[in-house]
């Protein structure tokens, strides 16, 4: 006769801060197979046979939780964890135990973890961090881009509070838009994507803000070189409301004021002032309406400002001229979770995120009329010129956990998403007192508007103590200029646990991605473009299979070695002879000529070894990839690498506590050579030969052959980074000072290369003296900062 | 509106020059190859230049002919004979019949031996002309840079010919077709005492037109005498298409002798190979002026070598404008 069973559930959360905690576990300590972990708003509902337990709940960096109960019926009991400062050490991976999980190919990165890394000019950059991980590359040097598993940066799904960002890059892409004090938590899905993500076809980057301490205000200083942060939190309502403010602030263009003001005070003529700067703003507000009930509205804005204003005076005309060029993004989420019973957990979510790049010029000027010289009246001539374009993104989302019985979780919901693109408009006004003239016009392209509809279910099976699969399936449906694309995405997953320490994982993913991304650089710039798929252009599709074995070696360790295999059809990518200098008026239809429609795929094999534990953490990746594209009317249709293809890359990241007053952080990369397109060798061509043969000075230069795109390798990258933080506990509160070495082996890595003439190169009129050159972007980069948190 | 991504590019330039350093860094040389050009027609012998490829660190200068190679021509599959050498080219003493396939080989011993074929473009017929003449207003200002002012409009009158050229593709082939016009300009001189001119014969011009077809056309240049908008036959398999072209009515006015010259129009049919090629060429040139821009391969049909083999033929009608 079977027990009866009942379950249990209620909110994990930290003791001091009344945050509540993702990914912690929770079981039945006198059967340890029983256990779940709490999702990404700390709720956990488990179910288990009527009788003793012994409910335990266990999160690195805090106490073990540990109580007795009879369950005779099911039962709310809400989890405070204390940090214990015993077991403070320096936390590597997160709490998700790769031996027990069925879920493959994804990494917890806790951001304490990433604020102890050495990064470029001090500054904590979340996506800098995930570069290190395997199966991830990072695209060029300095840059924040990521490209998992041979995909495009457009096929990362970035979502922040549950809200896609659509530009994560500021200052050109060398920093990211995600402030590090103002997240609590990282997760990066590579593959095996359970059914609730769509949307994109090679990784899921899940970020969560800080909710914000409900029991005690508290904050956080810090002034670094290029830019100063700070964050603010603490309770409304005690335990009840709460809020978070957290910003930031680029200084470069302050710095340089007095020197713009000594040389425009030398200039009685002329003033001059320009700069470039970004800021964003972290804000979130938190309130527990019951126990059953609770609201977030959470924000983030962030911009990047390059700007430039000339005022001329002589006599008593005035002229000034003014340029400013600003993107930036704008995301927003309100939510309600709703516990309807122990069984069930609710989120519902109503989401905005916008992204908008504007350029504008305008210019004033004082005149006299030219043609009656006894008007003596002083005329005001302006203009002004902008150009607009972006994407908004509205949606209402549902989630639902429900934990069927105890082998049973199941996840499903829905998810409409109202986008309008905004491919490029132009605005010009002219007025002119004299001439009595007054005009004010727009053109360009029209917006576009698309509807998307999604809807899931996601069931994880426990068939017996050793075998558990995820089983789902997504649908989504997609309309745009009266046409309706639609798409079911199975996904599966499995787990076959061969001991307590070892389990084989298994995972299959099809997804779907209706947006297309024109960039052919590789440096984010915020001219690239969001656009909807086409009847020439239809959704992006992508197939992964993974396998793996997952291992925990002497509690300290944990190791896993993963396969993948990855179709990918429908890429685009720019034609030959194209780039996105070409993509102006008309780009909402007129970059169809543009592009071309391809395939690739990519496989690979990743290894990563984790220690957790002890003064000495970190983590050693090793990835062996291959990524390749084609297309037909690219290299004749040969196969070719994809730019980031890359053969090796290595990731380590170690942070070592000296005392408990020094920790030292430690980053090596190594990568084998971007693929870049350069001429192989050069020929007379066919209409210049009677000229070769008559001498004529003129037309007579060869043409270049280029044999296939990207056939030609950088040299390989690979570059130290080392970081100390020194921290002394102060009467307010604890201080941090942070020093940091950049490059700190002053490795000359490649950004780029030519044949000198080229981009950055003078004109050569005499190949004679050509030669091929690198153009290295960062030498070794000293940094400090000083932080300082507030008890 | 490029204009908006100058700021971009320029802040992108400042930064990479401001903190880069630049390295010379080793290129390895690839092995040299034959290159074969030759682009034949049903109007003279099958001539073919061989020169060698340079290193991509090698001066336009280390360009060579290949004077010692051997160079077999076939048709259809079927040895014809080995051309000579003579002045920089390879002869042959055939003269290419349309819709023939011919293979050229060549091989110097040293460099890997090339191959290429190409099938002799077919003619077509020119199913019918047309013409149209229209008196264009088009308005203009002026600019002076002394009161910086525009100024009024200043009315200009251009007299344009519109043309009409239908043709039927053969559906059989895979050409591609152009047009071009041409007109036989005289020549004067202006002997003293009087200066009163004296017709001295005519040069046949190439003349540029506008094409007014919105379908995917492409200007080509073939040679210095030929070029227009050609259009590949997938865009209307089987079927007709007419050309339509705008001239100044001046291009084709003798205005010394008050008459109007005659128009020859000419359908260039463009083997599969050579259409390919111009258009690739066409790109590869563009890209040269934009820095960003992906790389471009010139179409080459040359096996184990680079260049071109490919074929033209041409149907010429005439037209007299009244």
């Amino acid at each position: 006769m079977f027990a009866q069973k009942h379950t249990v559930s209620g909110f994990i959360e930290d003791a001091s801060s009344g945050e509540r905690l993702i990914g912690a576990a929770v079981f039945d300590a006198n059967k340890i197979t029983n256990g779940t972990t709490s999702n990404v708003y700390g709720f956990y509902s488990l179910t288990l046979p009527e009788g003793n337990i012994k409910l335990s709940c266990s999160f690195v960096g805090y106490s073990l939780f540990q109580k007795e109960i009879t369950l005779k019926k099911d039962t709310t009991i809400n989890i405070i964890l204390n940090s214990d400062v015993l077991i403070d050490e320096i936390v590597i991976s997160g709490e998700r135990n790769q031996v027990e999980d069925v879920q493959m190919s994804v990494v917890d990165v806790p951001i304490k973890t990433i604020q102890k890394l050495p990064v470029l000019l001090g500054e904590v950059d979340v996506l800098k961090s995930i570069q290190l991980l395997p199966g991830v590359q990072s695209g060029t040097e300095g840059s924040s881009g990521i490209y998992v598993r041979g995909g495009g940066p457009d096929q990362n799904l970035i979502l922040l509070d549950g809200v896609p960002v659509y530009n994560v890059n500021h200052l050109f892409g060398f920093f990211s838009v995600f402030n590090g004090y103002a997240i609590s938590d990282i997760t990066l899905y590579k593959g095996g994507f359970p059914a609730r993500y769509s949307g994109r076809l090679s990784s899921v980057l899940d970020i969560r803000m800080k909710e914000g301490n409900m029991k005690k205000y508290a904050g956080e200083v810090s002034i670094g070189i290029i830019a100063s942060k700070f964050t603010l939190e603490g309770p409304i309502v005690k335990d009840k409301t709460s809020f978070i403010i957290s910003g930031r602030r680029t200084y470069l263009d302050l710095l340089t004021i007095p020197f713009q003001l000594l040389f425009s005070g030398l200039n009685t003529e002329a003033t001059f002032f320009g700069g470039y700067f970004f800021h964003d703003l972290n804000a979130k507000i938190n309130h527990k309406i019951s126990d059953k009930d609770r609201i977030f509205l959470s924000t983030y804005m962030g911009r990047d400002k390059v700007y430039m204003n000339m005022i001329s005076k002589w006599d008593e005309y005035q002229d000034k001229t003014r340029f400013d060029l600003h993107w930036g993004n704008i995301t927003t989420a309100l939510r309600w979770n709703h516990v309807f019973s122990p069984k069930l957990f609710a989120n519902f979510t109503l989401t905005y995120s916008q992204y908008n790049f504007v350029t504008e010029a305008a210019n004033e000027y004082q005149y006299h009329s030219w043609s009656n010289p006894e008007d003596d009246k002083l005329y005001t001539s302006k203009y002004s010129l902008g150009y607009f374009s972006g994407i908004i993104d509205e949606a209402i989302v549902s989630d639902f956990d429900y934990n069927l019985n105890s082998k049973n979780r199941i996840k499903f919901g829905t998810n409409y998403a109202y986008r309008i693109f905004k491919p490029g408009i132009s605005a010009m006004s002219i007025t002119d007192e004299g001439e009595d003239m007054e005009i004010d016009t727009t053109w360009g392209n029209t917006n576009l508007h698309a509807n998307e509809f999604t809807i899931y279910a996601e069931d994880e099976i426990s068939i017996n103590k050793a075998i558990k699969v995820n089983l789902g399936v997504n649908y989504s449906n997609f309309a745009v200029r009266d046409t309706i694309y639609d798409s079911w995405q199975p996904r599966i997953a499995a787990r076959v646990l061969m001991s307590d320490k070892v389990s084989l994982k298994f995972s299959y993913s099809h997804m779907t991605q209706y947006l297309h991304f024109l960039t052919n650089t590789s440096i984010g710039l915020p001219t690239d473009l969001w656009l909807p798929v086409t009847d020439l252009f239809p959704p992006e599709t992508s197939i992964q299979y993974a396998a793996g074995i997952a291992i925990k070696i002497f509690k300290k360790y944990n190791f896993s070695i993963e396969g993948y295999y990855k179709t990918m059809e429908n890429l685009i990518e720019y034609k030959e002879g194209a780039s996105f200098l070409d993509i102006e008026e008309g780009a909402s239809v007129g970059w169809e000529s543009k592009v071309l429609s391809g395939r690739g795929w990519a496989y690979g094999a990743e290894f990563l070894i984790e220690k957790n534990i002890g003064d000495l953490s970190g983590w050693i990746g090793y990835t062996l990839s291959w990524t390749n594209r084609q297309f037909d009317e690219i290299a004749f249709g040969k196969v070719f690498p994809y730019r980031y293809d890359s053969r090796h890359d290595i990731g380590i990241a170690l942070i070592y506590k000296i005392n408990d007053h020094i920790d030292m952080g430690a980053t090596w990369v190594y990568g084998t050579g971007s693929a870049v397109t350069l001429a192989e060798q050069r020929f007379l061509p066919y209409e210049n030969v009677e000229n070769y043969l008559n001498n004529v000075e003129w037309g007579t230069s060869t043409s270049e052959y280029y044999g296939s795109r990207n056939n030609y390798r950088m040299p390989a990258y690979h570059r130290l980074d080392i970081g100390f933080n020194f921290m002394k506990e102060k009467k307010r509160g604890t201080r941090t000072w942070s020093f940091g070495l950049y490059n700190a082996y002053n490795r000359q890595n490649a950004f780029y290369v030519d044949f000198n003439g080229g981009l950055f190169g003078e004109y050569y009129s005499d190949r004679e003296t050509r030669k091929l050159v690198k153009y290295s972007l960062f030498p070794i980069i000293p940094s400090v900062s000083y932080n300082f948190k507030f008890k | 509106m490029k204009n908006k991504y100058l700021i971009p590019l320029f802040l992108l330039f400042a930064l990479i020059t401001a903190c880069s350093e630049v390295i010379d860094i080793k290129v390895d040389e690839k092995e040299k190859n034959i290159v074969l050009n030759s682009v034949i027609s049903d109007q003279e012998e099958i001539k073919v230049n061989l020169t060698k490829s340079i290193g991509i660190l090698e001066s336009d200068k280390k360009v060579a002919l290949i004077e010692d190679a051997t160079v077999e021509l076939f048709e259809n599959d079927i040895f014809i004979e080995k051309m000579n050498y003579a002045n920089g080219y390879y002869f042959s003493s055939l003269i290419p019949q349309t819709g023939t396939k011919y293979t050229i080989k060549a091989n110097n011993n040293v460099l890997k031996p090339v191959e290429a074929t190409t099938y002799m473009a077919n003619k077509t017929n020119i199913k019918r002309i047309n013409y149209s003449i229209d008196s264009t207003w088009r308005t203009e200002q002026w600019y002076d840079t002394l009161t910086q002012t525009f100024y009024d409009t200043i009315i200009v009158s251009y007299e344009e010919v519109k043309i009409l050229v239908e043709i039927t593709d053969n559906p059989q082939t895979n050409d591609a077709y152009m047009l071009t016009l041409a007109a036989k300009r005289p020549n004067y001189v202006y002997p003293p005492p009087d200066y009163l001119p004296v017709k001295v014969g005519d040069t046949l011009v190439t003349i540029y037109y506008n094409s007014l077809n919105k379908e995917a056309m492409e200007w080509v240049n073939i040679n210095q005498n030929m070029y227009g908008g050609a259009i590949a036959d997938n865009f209307f398999s089987g079927q007709t298409f007419t050309f339509s072209a705008l001239i100044y009515a001046w291009d084709i006015k003798d205005y010394q002798n008050n008459t109007t010259m005659p128009l020859y129009i000419n359908i260039v049919n463009l083997s599969d190979d050579l259409y390919k090629y111009v258009t690739s060429k066409n790109k590869y040139d563009e890209a040269s002026y934009n820095p960003l821009a992906e790389p471009v391969n010139i179409f080459s049909n040359v096996k184990n070598g680079f260049g071109i083999f490919a074929s033209y033929s041409v149907i010429t009608d005439s037209l007299l404008i009244k």
